[in-house]
């Protein structure tokens, strides 16, 4: 069931029905009729094998959450009126227990992760080429995953307390919205949403339907139009594409995933909106970056924040790398000191990243070439500071500004290289090519070969003037202007022209996708 | 009594947007496609013994007025431009609500049983068989309701006629609409080397021209070369329906040009698939014959029968038909009508001359 389709419309429309209407909101059974509308979903979705796994996953991390309060309380009990040793041993029995269960609940959920995404495609002799065991890889394992640990790990450290009705920490886990691509939710900010009563207000529903039709511009005007174009271009395997052409493919490919990914959320956040839900914010206006870091805080913004809580500072933190850091600051100066630990996180962060989207060697490349250069960059900072002081460069001027977009844009470009090229000696030739050997007749030539995406001119075009609008609605949200409420403020019939162009955008869309033959005989 | 800005904005919205869909429609969406021919002559029709179905290739090959004379039957070429399965299904469907039909044929190519389908075919296949129905609302919610489509974009798309059914000739299209002029009247009529004659065959005049490029085959322009789950399950269920109604289906693979037969894949791909469809349509008790691989003493498609490396000119559907109910008679008459076809790769290259040299006018052996 497409999120553009009747089946959805309905099934949300029916959903939001029984959400809104006074009995239900009433006696508190909204988040009810939200699980029922997800477990369903789910089931429609992933089928019943992938059930099992988001039950075990829920289950396990929900029991983990339970166990830490229990042994929290037990703890407390116990070393009530207890002299200091028996505290120290008590401390040390609950801080193993916890830890152990832990340990055994993370290595459960990664384990079975690992199982399934990776192990399964490394050896697929043992397991097939796409599962293991047979078993089917389930939807949004990999967001669900993430999601739940998440809550483990803060209910370990005691952030806040464990939910204590299954079936509430059921629907944290499966909301259904979220559940094929993220975003990522931290539990006390989606859970207490989901449990609070919600009346029927006006502004979220419009904005949800605002969000969730610009979602479908970017995924319909946009990245379904540039997807064969890109792979017509990127994927011939031919050792003497011509550069040009290889980074037309890449610009092409920056605009496609943005919008395919950033768009999918827009829909995933507007049909939360919808039940008035209001989930983390995915994206922010990512190619306006003025560096790579100041990037990954704007692009999968809770992957980021998820890695930065869960694996960055945790490793940064680390008695080893502490000392690390001392004896960096000792041997190689005050900043290394500082910077190193930071830069080694960084590199492990980002090679869980490439990791985390797939075992292929190019995602791991791609991870551990923006750990680097996000390291070298920090560690090169005072060289930088130092080099545009010697240029007399105003770094706070508009035009410096500028220029570090346009040069975190080529870095995030390069970056799309190891993403996107699948192939390691292709993509070797492909980084080849573009500086030795650019023949820009030559990709104008193989763009011209491109036959099957039809009218191919027209739909770039419209794709350019896509990218345009949502470059225009971008920009007025980085000068930070809430889009819908400015459209909303508008009388009705300027705003109901703006949101019919932008239907009608969707459309075309569609239409060019679909593109058929030529006259009347090849009319259908 | 005044009306909430939402609700203003709401009756804006759809003020507009109806107003540009239909603006769009009428500027888009093509005047007389072979779908809406199709189902308005279907329409016209009484007392049918037997249809056509599947895709141009059938259009093209199956001609009703050669068959009917032939035979003393009724026919009509149901089949229209990239006619997928499950369109084909809905069409059998159709046809056999009329309780005078006995026979259904089937005419396809292998591709037609992979998984591509063409979306803007399906869409204009419905929307003809809307236009032509006495219930098109009804028509409009099996194709948004079905399985196929109610979980897919098509189910909202099938609002905007437009969006899968275009035409670029758009002044063309304009002048057509404007004039008034009955979809017969021109467009099919006066397009280059082809004819509609009504009965829902198209006749083709064009032969493979000279610099045609031999690379055009099956093989190098379909990239799949495999039945798919999906349309199988369509054939399955195209088999139940007449089934249960009693009425003969006849699958009929339409002829290629031997280039394009000895040219599919390298390592016996063509008799391979061949043999599967024969054995899966045995199996289920269904007639199949393949035209591509007639013995020549029966027939011969030579390059004159031809418009490209699929689809019949009006010279091979007049032999072809004849060839077909040739088929029929004799088996209707008892013969073993297995005789009049190759069924191994090694007897069908051995008909040809030099069957490894590939080129538009193959030499059979004497």
């Amino acid at each position: 069931m497409q999120f553009y389709s009747l089946a959805f419309i309905l099934f949300t429309a029916l959903c939001m029905g029984i959400y809104y209407a006074g009995p239900v909101r009433k006696r508190g059974g909204q988040w009810i009729v939200l699980l029922a509308a997800s477990l369903f979903y789910y089931a429609l979705m992933g089928g019943g094998k992938a059930f099992f796994f988001i039950l075990v996953t829920a289950a396990t991390t929900y029991a983990a959450g339970r166990l830490f309060s229990s042994f929290t309380g037990a703890y407390k009990e116990a070393k009530k009126g207890a002299d200091r040793e028996t505290k120290k041993a008590l401390k040390k029995a609950y801080l193993l227990k916890k830890r152990t269960a832990l340990i055994v609940v993370l290595l459960i959920n990664f384990g079975t992760l690992a199982a399934l995404k990776y192990v399964g495609a490394l050896k697929p002799s043992l397991f097939g080429a796409e599962s293991a065991a047979g078993l089917v890889l389930p939807i949004g394992i990999s967001f669900y995953t993430f999601q739940s640990v998440s809550y483990v790990i803060d209910t370990y450290s005691g952030k806040y307390p464990a939910e204590r009705n299954f079936l509430c920490y059921l629907l944290f886990v499966s909301f259904f919205p979220q559940i094929l691509q993220g975003p990522i939710n931290r539990y006390d900010a989606l859970a207490p949403q989901l449990s609070a009563e919600h009346g029927w207000k006006f502004s979220s529903f419009a904005e949800g339907l605002l969000r969730i039709l610009y979602g479908f511009l970017k995924k319909y005007a946009i990245a379904n139009l540039l997807a064969p174009v890109i792979a017509d271009l990127l994927d011939t395997g031919d050792p003497s594409v011509p550069g040009s052409a290889v980074v037309l493919g890449i610009l092409l490919y920056s605009a496609q995933q943005y919008a395919d990914f950033s768009g999918g959320i827009d829909i995933v956040i507007g049909v939360a909106d919808l039940f008035d839900i209001h989930m983390a914010e995915n994206f922010r206006q990512p190619y306006f970056a003025v560096s790579l870091g100041d990037f990954w805080r704007r692009w999968h913004i809770t992957l980021g924040t998820w890695m930065r809580d869960y694996v960055f500072y945790p490793f940064a933190l680390t008695k080893a790398m502490q000392r690390f850091g001392k004896w960096a600051g000792k041997h190689l100066g005050k900043h290394a000191g500082r910077t190193l630990p930071a830069c080694v996180a960084n590199i492990l962060v980002f090679f869980i990243v490439g990791i985390w989207h797939g075992p292929e060697e190019h995602y791991i490349a791609w991870g551990l070439y923006n750990g680097l250069v996000i390291a070298g960059s920090d560690l090169l900072a005072p060289a930088f500071a130092r080099l545009a002081a010697a240029l007399h460069m105003n770094t706070e001027s508009k035009g410096f500004h500028v220029f570090r977009i346009i040069r975190t844009f080529v870095i995030v470009n390069i970056g799309w290289y190891f993403d996107r090229i699948y192939d390691f000696s292709h993509r070797a030739h492909c980084f080849k090519n573009t500086f030795f050997h650019f023949d820009l007749r030559g990709g104008i030539a193989m763009l011209r070969a491109i036959t099957d995406v039809q009218h191919l001119g027209v739909t770039l075009a419209f794709s350019l003037f896509a990218c345009l609008v949502v470059f225009v609605i971008s920009v007025v949200k980085e000068r930070g202007t809430d889009v819908g409420r400015s459209l909303y403020a508008k009388k009705a019939v300027p705003a109901a022209f703006v949101l019919a162009c932008g239907a009608l955008i969707v459309l075309v869309g569609f239409g060019l996708e679909s593109v058929p033959g030529g006259f009347l005989y090849a009319n259908f | 009594m005044r009306i909430s800005k939402p609700v203003r904005i709401f009756i804006a919205w759809l003020l507009i947007m109806v107003l540009a869909n239909s603006l769009m429609t009428f500027v888009f969406e093509p005047h007389a496609g072979s779908a809406e021919v199709m189902w308005t002559d279907f329409r016209k029709e009484k007392n049918l013994d037997t249809v056509f179905v599947g895709p141009s290739l059938c259009m093209q090959s199956f001609n009703p007025y050669i068959y009917n004379d032939l035979t003393g039957q009724s026919s009509f070429n149901m089949a229209t431009v990239g006619q997928p399965m499950e369109a084909t299904r809905a069409a059998v469907r159709e046809a056999l609500k009329e309780d005078s039909i006995h026979t259904v044929v089937l005419g396809i190519g292998f591709y037609d049983l992979g998984d591509t389908k063409s979306k803007n075919a399906e869409f204009a296949f419905y929307r003809g068989l809307r236009n032509a129905s006495d219930h098109p609302v009804l028509t409009d919610l099996e194709f948004v309701l079905s399985p196929d489509h109610f979980g897919k974009e098509e189910s909202i798309n099938y609002l905007f006629p437009w969006v899968f059914n275009h035409t670029k000739y758009v002044k063309d299209n304009i002048k057509f609409k404007l004039a008034g002029k009955s979809m017969l009247d021109d467009g099919w009529l006066n397009g280059t080397n082809r004819t509609y004659i009504g009965k829902g065959f198209l006749s083709i005049t064009a032969e493979i021209p000279d610099g045609a490029d031999m690379n055009d085959t099956s093989w190098n322009i379909y990239p799949n070369h495999d039945f798919s789950d999906r349309t199988m399950g369509v054939l399955d269920d195209i088999i139940a329906m007449c089934q249960e109604k009693g009425v003969d289906l006849i699958v009929v693979n339409t002829p290629h040009p031997p280039y394009d037969i000895l040219s599919y894949g390298k390592n016996g791909e063509y008799f391979a698939l061949e043999d599967r469809l024969s054995a899966y349509l045995a199996e289920k008790g269904v007639d199949y014959y393949n035209f591509s691989l007639l013995k020549p003493e029966y027939a011969v498609f030579d390059r004159s029968c031809f418009e490209d490396f699929e689809h019949v000119n009006d010279t091979g559907a007049r032999r072809f038909t004849k060839a077909f109910v040739d088929v029929l008679q004799a088996k209707a008459a008892g013969q073993d009508v297995s005789e009049m076809f190759y069924h191994t790769e090694s007897d069908y290259r051995a008909s040809f001359v030099n069957p490894d040299a590939l080129s538009f006018d193959m030499e059979r052996v004497e």
